[in-house]
């Protein structure tokens, strides 16, 4: 009887272990999912995640500090003091090196071939287990899902010359080794593309009212108006179709005039595309504007935006009010008042500055200045002595941030028509001025006007000073600007009117697209007999082209072994048309 | 292989001398001694079991002062001695005996004393084995060991040398930090992947994790783990499990080794008390060694500058005047000469231009540690207990950081019955650590300006009304120096960074004895870590002048584990010759951790209130929060057959199934065997007391991440529209192919470990005098759970998968050896040595190298066909010849950016200690050391040191007497070399003086000829080690290899007579300093032990190394 208890204790105490062993078991399958992951996906919600993917519509922190710090004195984009002080004057700059050098010229290349296509291939392997039926109603997404790939490799090609294009994203697939392109041969697949997205998007038709209204919530971009999908497409086309004016005219011919027989492109204001950021509780930690305004130091006026381009120069008396209108009233948006209230900028060279800036400043505020011992409550101090870009303006978090628009496309068709003249079809070059000034006046007015953002307000901006405030658009000086902007272009020789557009293009885009711009610098190059069409800050190299990741070299050794001769500074892209680099003269230290 | 064993074979030879010259001394020199009959004289011989005669046995009437020892014969003889005394004998080595005289001459035969070979350790699963049974190495490292130099702050420490085959790093963080452990160089594939052993206490394996330090002035301080928490005096035994096959039973948690930490319990009969103090003293030590010839600023010859004085200073303005300054903006020590001078400081007031020669060891102070250790215990028929408290408080010398720890445990055993006996074991501490520095790197890469008295900026630094006086932007870019500095003095002592963790490890074993061959072993327990990290950082301004400000947060993380096994086992023997012993059990293991954060930033709507309600945004704190729970089941079974107690044949396996792997994956079997042979039982080998050769081989797992293999997608929100989105990684997965192909289903496999072993065990000579123990192994670490880098145009940045193939070789000795035994001498020296060699077999997906780690221009590899952690970095240009090439814009050498070399590697060749012990009456000193050679080490500190121009190093050509050219600056901002220092100012100059800086960097230009451009040193300096955004060149790669004397302690027993009018049973008082010195160190400026964590490869440490001494008192009643 006692073994009897004693076996019967065993398999008692057998049977809770065993029992509780088996209830654990059940548990396995559960906690092997992350509770706070989703294992099922949504087509849709893909859609939205792409467009919302840093530094593709809305400009991210990080990249934007990079840029404003060596990429964009490159451009001129803004003028640092400490740059035009002589006796830094044997100091060279080399964008693709230092702090800023290595992550920014990585950060396209990895971020177009990841962060803006990952959540693309999603969609694609999802729309790949769909009914025709199912595929029919999703199709408008991959349609716009296409405009924004477009769009994305356009500019990762426009900065790295030949990258990996047509066997991209085959990760799901087990494929990582993707081959290099040519840029020609990516440029002809994206345009093509383009062409067929456009008309695709065009022809589309929602299948019900409840369909339709769930594409308008998944796209911020353009709030579902497909017409603004397929225009993009098509300004997307004309801009990379200008592009190839020196390599493949004819197909830059063709392509415009077919563009501009359809003339379904974004050519009014009421089209411009921009993306306003949506996450105000980050809009300034996350974004463009704390990149801006950490580089407030990069931001001073230049002299050639005031004077050649805006067409102002100070008369004494202006800081009391400016009563001419021979000058761009963009001045008072884009740009905010020196310490005394004038607009006077910072020449972009040692000579000029040797020059100029006395004329303005005392000997201690030019010292000052140089050393920035101006910016004690940081770079934005108003009580900084130079004019600067508006912080008013750029610190408005409403801002629709541009993305695409009229400005530039008919910027683009001025430049069509006097390359080509009528064989482009029929282009108004003077319409197509005044409509590009008169479009960015709006926008920069308007976001200066309805900045309602302050130190006190949620997010915070702090340190717009009173004279940062436009006066509100005064339409008859607007009208008249436009119109002598277009009277002086039609004055202009071929190069005059070359340096004119991208003059219109260097104060519209400025900070906020520095990448169109330095693809148009570049291709104006050879129009110039390779000479820089701008002045470049002095002592900074002119570098041809963005470096590779390194990763590339580490990561996918035999496809880079195709493009790593060109892996250097110097080596122009290939739709300039050219082999020589173009080289910045402004400064002794810079390598020739 | 023979080229590891020529090193190994090196030191072997070295020990061989040192234990030889030993052995020869320790002939006690006695003479014969009279044996003639006396009355009442007690005479006798004594012997080993072989015979011989034991010289030197101590031979005491019991009870009395009578005694002597024996002669070169063995013979002994003692006078006045009644008969019936009880007459002991002793001899270290053999066991004491005691007999009673009955008036005859005695001969008494010492039996060995073979504790060492009989001695019991904890093997997997907290089964007790002999050790000479075993089939494979295991350590062990005993209480004494751990603090007989001070109680650490991390007992992990004190096991500096004491193991071969284990490895402890200290970090830049100090004790209160994490501290690296590895054993058998375990290596990973992926550098987030923990290498860490797996840590158990009283059987319950416990959270650990590497910790490390950053540059986030919120996150970046190191707390250490709960690791750190187990106060070291409660330790009673640290085993370490090194191979696959000792830590086959815990299957997929064993592959990296494993710690077994048991706790003291009590074990005399009586209330024992023992109380413990220690205090002790820390220095910063090991600091980078800097110059005290120029100060801050900038060369003349750098830049052609406008406001300079005659005498190359740098001019401000002040009252309308210029006058010669510090120089405007500059941190770099490139300044002019040191001369005393004064000079305009930052805050407008003319000093002294003076080298500060101590500001680098101002920062610091002199930190400290006190204990006090308190502990009752008790052994009866009913069971034992053991109760005791320990409080740690330490301070940093990093002004303001400090760590205070309470710490109680208890044990306690009870024999219900003579068949069922229940232990308990709880440890609880709670840790306080405040303001644990983060890594302020300013302070490294632009150094510290040498005229600069750190205790001004400090005293200058809060204002009367309580802000940062150097907030101000104009101080600020005049002097950046003083923004950093203060840094340190304003997180250190002004904001507050609380981390407070409160660490239960419980245990509950329940043992019955079903009959005599038949007993059943349950165990439950938990570790519960609870840690609430509040962050205050105070506004450096008023808000009204800047409103982005502030922070304050909570952050609390809860992390259990759970664990229980249960297990049967069986013992029988058959025929008196062999022995059966089985085992079958299961086990289950939860892990959870919780975390949520809430937290104000930079949004403070009144200054320096540190509520989560202090915030101007409209949804109040932000949040954020991470969870997550895993469970591993598990059944095992172990049976060991021996015969005649010499031959032991042992197979243990175990299967898992884990929440980790996808359901249809998640089971895994572990097999492993051993067997050993005890040759000396079945041959008598003269002077060979034990002899063990064993062989082992097993297959063991390392966990993988939670939620690593998972097919899943994140949602998000933007602005109040739902998003999702996939990862930037291809998770672990099948793949399906065609048109129609959809998401994958996962795949994750566990990773495995498969190893043999052989190994050898001798001891020889009476009381074991010498012994040695070898191991060999070769091991696969193979389905790694890693994440290889794949071209981002695939898509995705990383590939999750199983993948790799790493192999190992190991070599593993061990020698303990007494060179002198006497009764009132004894010294005993003990050497180990691991020797690792790792190599590359298999990746996947066409990855023909894995990164590990990456950052300035360096890389860390795993290559196929390479080694482990190789160390990669862009070379200097070069022409056809090997010449390097001058950069012509910058003067220097460019990196050749097309290719990398190797420099090295991060694994050493070569570890282990050399442990001594004397003992003389009742002094005793130990000492450790311990090495490592072989690994390389990657030290921005010393390339800063010379780009910042702040090291010694960086004085060459900085004047006429350190080899710098003459030359002058022209107007237009060129230099112009000139023949002589001697020779005038030429008309064209831009200063009234001529330059003695200039280097010309030996080299040739980009079209082969000789480089001719002069620039100043500081170009030079700058330029080379600061260009490309500060990457590390191949002239600045250094070896980690060093020799540490790590220990010494110097202790003194009170003698008994004194203590017993006080009812003390023992007091000891010791001495003991730590970190001593290196005795070689390869790398300058810092130590191998500057580290930024528990799994950081490089070091760019502001804070120094620690050396401290200190004082302590152990008495037990």
């Amino acid at each position: 009887m006692k073994k009897i208890n004693k076996y019967l204790l065993y398999i008692a105490l057998g049977a809770c272990f065993g029992g509780s062993f088996s209830s654990c078991a059940d548990q396995l399958e559960e906690e092997f999912y992350n509770p706070d992951k989703l294992t099922k996906p949504n087509f849709a919600l893909f859609f939205t995640s792409v467009q919302t993917q840093g530094h593709l519509f809305r400009y991210d922190y990080g990249v934007t500090y990079h840029y404003m710090r060596g990429f964009g004195k490159m451009l001129s984009l803004g003028v640092s003091p400490l740059y035009v002080d002589r006796t830094q004057n044997n100091k060279i700059v080399q964008p693709w090196t230092g702090w800023s050098g290595t992550p920014f010229n990585e950060a396209i290349f990895e971020m177009t071939n990841v962060n803006y296509s990952k959540d693309i291939n999603a969609m694609k392997l999802l729309y790949n287990s769909m009914t025709e039926e199912e595929k029919q109603r999703n199709k408008i997404y991959l349609l716009c899902a296409d405009v924004i790939q477009s769009y994305a490799f356009q500019r990762s090609t426009d900065l790295y010359d030949d990258i990996p294009y047509s066997e991209v994203g085959g990760a799901f697939q087990e494929k990582f080794y993707a081959k290099y392109d040519t840029q020609e041969f990516i440029y002809t697949e994206i345009m093509n593309k383009l062409k067929e997205t456009a008309k695709g998007i065009s022809t589309y038709q929602f299948d019900s009212d409840f369909a339709k209204a769930n594409f308008a919530s998944t796209d911020l971009l353009c709030n579902g108006d497909l017409e603004l999908w397929a225009r993009m497409a098509n300004s997307l086309r004309l801009r990379m179709a200008m592009r190839l004016c020196h390599v493949k005219p004819e197909v830059s011919k063709a392509t415009i005039k077919e563009l501009v027989a359809e003339n379904k492109m974004l050519t009014e204001y009421t089209q411009d595309i921009g993306f306003e950021e949506m996450d105000k509780t980050h809009a300034f930690e996350l974004t463009f504007f704390r990149g801006m305004d950490e580089r407030g130091y990069e931001c001073g006026a230049p002299e050639y935006m005031i004077k050649d381009i805006l067409g102002y120069t100070y008369q004494t008396g202006d800081e009391n009010g400016i009563n001419r209108t021979n000058f761009d009233p963009r001045l008072f948006a884009i740009f905010q008042p020196d310490i005394r209230n004038r607009y006077i900028g910072l020449p972009l060279t040692f000579d000029g500055a040797d020059r100029e800036l006395p004329k303005y400043y005392t000997s201690d505020e030019i010292n000052k200045m140089f050393k920035f011992e101006d910016a004690v409550a940081g770079p934005w101090d108003t009580k900084r002595i130079p004019a600067m870009y508006n912080r008013k303006t750029y610190f408005n978090f409403d801002m629709k941030f541009p993305v695409m628009g009229s400005t530039e496309t008919n910027l683009l068709l001025v430049e069509a028509k006097l390359r080509w003249g009528a064989e482009v079809g029929a282009i108004d070059e003077v319409a197509c001025i005044k409509k590009a000034i008169d479009a960015s006046a709006r926008f920069y007015y308007k976001s200066n006007a309805t900045n309602k953002y302050s130190a006190s307000s949620t997010p915070s901006v702090q340190h717009i000073k009173p004279s940062a405030t436009a006066p509100a658009l005064n339409e008859a000086h607007l009208q008249s600007w436009c119109t002598q902007a277009a009277a002086k272009y039609q004055t202009l020789d071929f190069r005059g009117k070359l340096k004119f557009i991208l003059g219109q293009k260097m104060i519209h885009m400025n900070v906020m697209n520095p990448y169109e711009l330095y693809s148009e610098i570049r291709r104006l190059v050879k129009d110039f007999d390779g000479q820089l069409p701008f002045v470049s800050t002095p002592n900074v190299v002119f570098q041809e082209r963005m470096f590779y990741p390194s990763s590339e070299q580490t990561n996918n050794p035999d496809n880079f072994k195709a493009v790593a001769h060109k892996n250097t500074y110097s080596t122009p892209v290939w739709w300039t048309g050219r082999t020589q680099k173009a080289i910045n003269t402004n400064g002794n230290a810079i390598d020739q | 292989m023979l080229k590891r064993l020529k090193s190994v074979g090196l030191l072997l030879f070295l020990m061989g001398c040192s234990a030889g010259m030993a052995y020869a001394v320790t002939d006690p020199g006695i003479s014969g001694v009279s044996v003639s009959q006396q009355k009442n004289a007690c005479t006798g011989i004594v012997k080993d079991a072989t015979g011989e005669s034991v010289i030197g046995a101590s031979v005491v009437v019991k009870g009395t002062s009578n005694g002597t020892i024996t002669g070169v014969d063995g013979d002994f003889s003692l006078n006045n001695v009644k008969q019936g005394a009880v007459i002991q004998i002793s001899f270290v080595g053999y066991v004491s005996q005691e007999v009673v005289w009955n008036g005859k001459p005695l001969t008494i035969t010492l039996v060995d004393d073979s504790k060492v070979l009989d001695e019991v350790v904890v093997t997997a699963l907290g089964i007790k084995r002999e050790k000479k049974a075993l089939g494979y190495s295991v350590s062990s490292v005993k209480s004494g060991d751990i603090t007989n130099a001070g109680t650490p702050m991390n007992a992990m420490s004190a096991l500096y040398g004491k193991a071969s085959g284990l490895q402890i790093q200290g970090t830049a963080s100090g004790p209160s930090g994490g501290i690296n452990i590895k054993v058998r160089n375990a290596v990973s594939l992926n550098e987030s992947s923990s290498t860490r052993p797996l840590i158990v206490v009283d059987g319950i394996p416990i959270h650990d994790s590497n910790t490390g330090q950053s540059r986030n002035s919120r996150t970046g301080g190191d707390h250490g783990t709960g690791l750190n928490d187990i106060n070291p005096e409660d330790i009673e035994s640290i085993e370490i499990l090194k191979g696959a096959k000792a830590a086959v039973l815990y299957g997929s948690e064993g592959a990296n080794g494993v710690m077994l930490i048991t706790t003291k319990s009590g074990t005399k009969k009586g209330l024992n008390i023992d109380l413990g103090m220690n205090y002790s003293w820390n220095k910063a030590a090991y600091m980078p060694e800097l110059q005290n010839e120029f100060g801050s600023g900038s060369s003349a010859g750098t830049s052609a500058q406008n406001n300079i004085s005659k005498d190359g200073f740098y001019l401000t303005e002040k009252d309308g005047v210029m006058v010669e300054s510090l120089w405007n903006g500059k941190t770099y020590n490139f300044g002019p000469k040191l001369d005393g001078r004064q000079l305009l400081w930052w805050d407008g007031t003319m000093r002294p231009y003076t080298a500060q020669k101590n500001n680098q060891e101002d920062m610091f102070r002199t930190g400290s540690q006190s204990n006090v250790n308190l502990s009752l215990s008790n052994k009866g028929d009913l069971g034992n207990f053991r109760l005791s408290y320990n409080y740690r408080d330490y301070k940093s010398i990093a002004v303001g950081a400090s760590n205070k720890s309470h710490s109680f445990n208890f044990s306690g055993g009870f024999n219900v019955n003579d068949f069922i006996k229940i232990k308990l074991n709880t440890s609880f501490s709670n840790t306080v650590d405040n303001n644990a520095p983060y890594v302020i790197q300013d302070l490294s890469s632009y150094g510290l300006p040498r005229e600069q008295d750190v205790n001004l900026i400090r005293d200058m630094m809060r204002t009367k009304d309580g802000y940062n006086y150097f907030s101000n932007k104009a101080i600020n870019s005049f002097a950046p120096y003083t923004g950093y500095i203060s840094d340190y003095y304003w997180s250190q002592n002004v904001n507050q960074n609380v981390f407070d963790r409160n660490h239960l490890i419980q245990s509950i074993n329940l043992d019955i004895k079903l009959s005599e061959n038949l007993s059943w072993n349950t165990l439950g327990g938990m570790d519960w870590t609870i840690s609430d990290h509040e962050i205050k950082q105070h506004v450096v301004k008023p808000l009204s002048q800047e409103n982005k400000q502030g922070y304050y947060g909570i952050e609390n993380t809860r992390n259990m584990v759970l664990y229980a096994q249960s297990a049967l086992n069986f013992n029988k023997n058959f025929n008196k010759a062999w022995d059966l012993n089985l085992m079958g059990g299961a086990a289950v293991k939860r892990n959870t951790m919780e975390q949520q954060n809430n937290y104000i930033i930079e949004t403070f709507a009144v200054e320096n209130w540190f509520s989560l309600n202090n915030t101007r945004e409209d949804f109040g704190a932000r949040s954020s929060r991470s969870r997550g729970k895993d469970l591993l089941l598990s059944l095992y079974a172990s049976a060991q057959l021996s015969y005649l107690n010499q031959v032991y044949l042992e197979f243990q396996a175990r299967n898992d199934w884990s929440s980790i792997l996808p359901p249809k994956n998640n089971s895994y079997f572990y097999p492993g065997a051993s067997i050993s042979w005890i040759f000396t039982e079945a041959f008598k080998i003269p002077t060979m007391n034990f002899g063990k050769i064993r062989a082992s081989w097993a297959d063991v797992g390392r966990p993988g991440p939670r939620y690593y293999g998972n097919v899943d997608f994140s949602l998000g929100s933007y602005g109040g529209r739902p998003t999702m989105s996939i990862g930037s990684f291809l998770p672990p997965a099948n793949f399906a192919t065609g048109a129609t192909a959809g998401f994958p289903e996962p795949n994750l496999k566990p990773e495995r470990k498969r190893e043999y072993e052989i190994g050898l065990e001798t001891s020889f000579f009476n009381g074991n005098r010498l012994g040695f123990e070898f191991s060999y192994f070769y091991n696969n670490t193979y389905n790694q759970i890693t994440t290889l880098p794949v071209p981002s145009s695939s898509g995705v940045r990383e590939v999750r998968l199983n993948a790799g193939d790493i192999a190992q070789a190991g070599i593993e000795l061990s020698i303990n050896s007494k060179p002198i035994m006497t009764k009132d001498f004894t010294w005993e020296l003990g050497l180990n040595l691991a020797n690792y060699s790792t190599k590359i077999k298999k990746l996947d997906k066409g990855i023909m190298q894995q990164q590990l780690w990456g950052a300035t221009g360096a890389q860390i590899v795993a290559p196929i066909n390479g080694e482990y952690g190789e160390v990669w970095i862009y070379p200097y240009k070069v022409d056809d010849k090997g010449t390097r090439i001058v950069n012509q814009s910058t003067g220097v050498y460019e990196f050749d950016k097309t290719r990398r070399i190797k420099v090295g590697k991060i694994t050493p060749d070569v570890n282990g200690g050399l442990t001594t012990s004397l003992r003389y009456k009742d002094f005793s000193l130990n000492a450790v050391f311990d090495f490592q050679f072989g690994a390389t080490m990657i030290s921005q500190t010393n390339m800063y040191l010379l780009g910042n121009g702040s090291g010694k190093e960086s004085l060459k050509y900085r004047d006429e007497a350190r080899v710098g050219l003459p030359y002058y600056m022209k107007t237009d901002g060129t230099r112009v070399l000139l023949k002589s220092h001697n020779e005038a100012v030429p008309s064209d100059s831009k200063y009234p003086f001529i330059l003695h800086d200039g280097v010309i960097t030996k080299g040739v230009t980009p079209d082969g000829k000789p480089n001719e451009m002069v620039i100043s040193a500081e170009q030079y300096y700058s330029n080379l080690y600061w260009q490309g955004g500060s990457d590390m060149s191949e002239d600045q790669i250094y070896k980690s290899d060093y020799i540490a004397f790590r220990t010494l302690s110097i202790g003194y027993e009170l003698p008994k007579k004194w203590l017993n009018k006080v009812k003390i049973s023992n007091a000891r008082i010791n001495m003991f300093a730590n970190n001593l010195c290196y005795i070689y160190k390869n790398i300058p400026n810092v130590t191998p032990e500057s580290t930024q964590g528990t799994n950081s490869f490089t070091e760019f440490a502001p804070l120094p190394g620690i050396r401290s001494f200190g004082i302590g008192l152990n008495v037990s009643f």
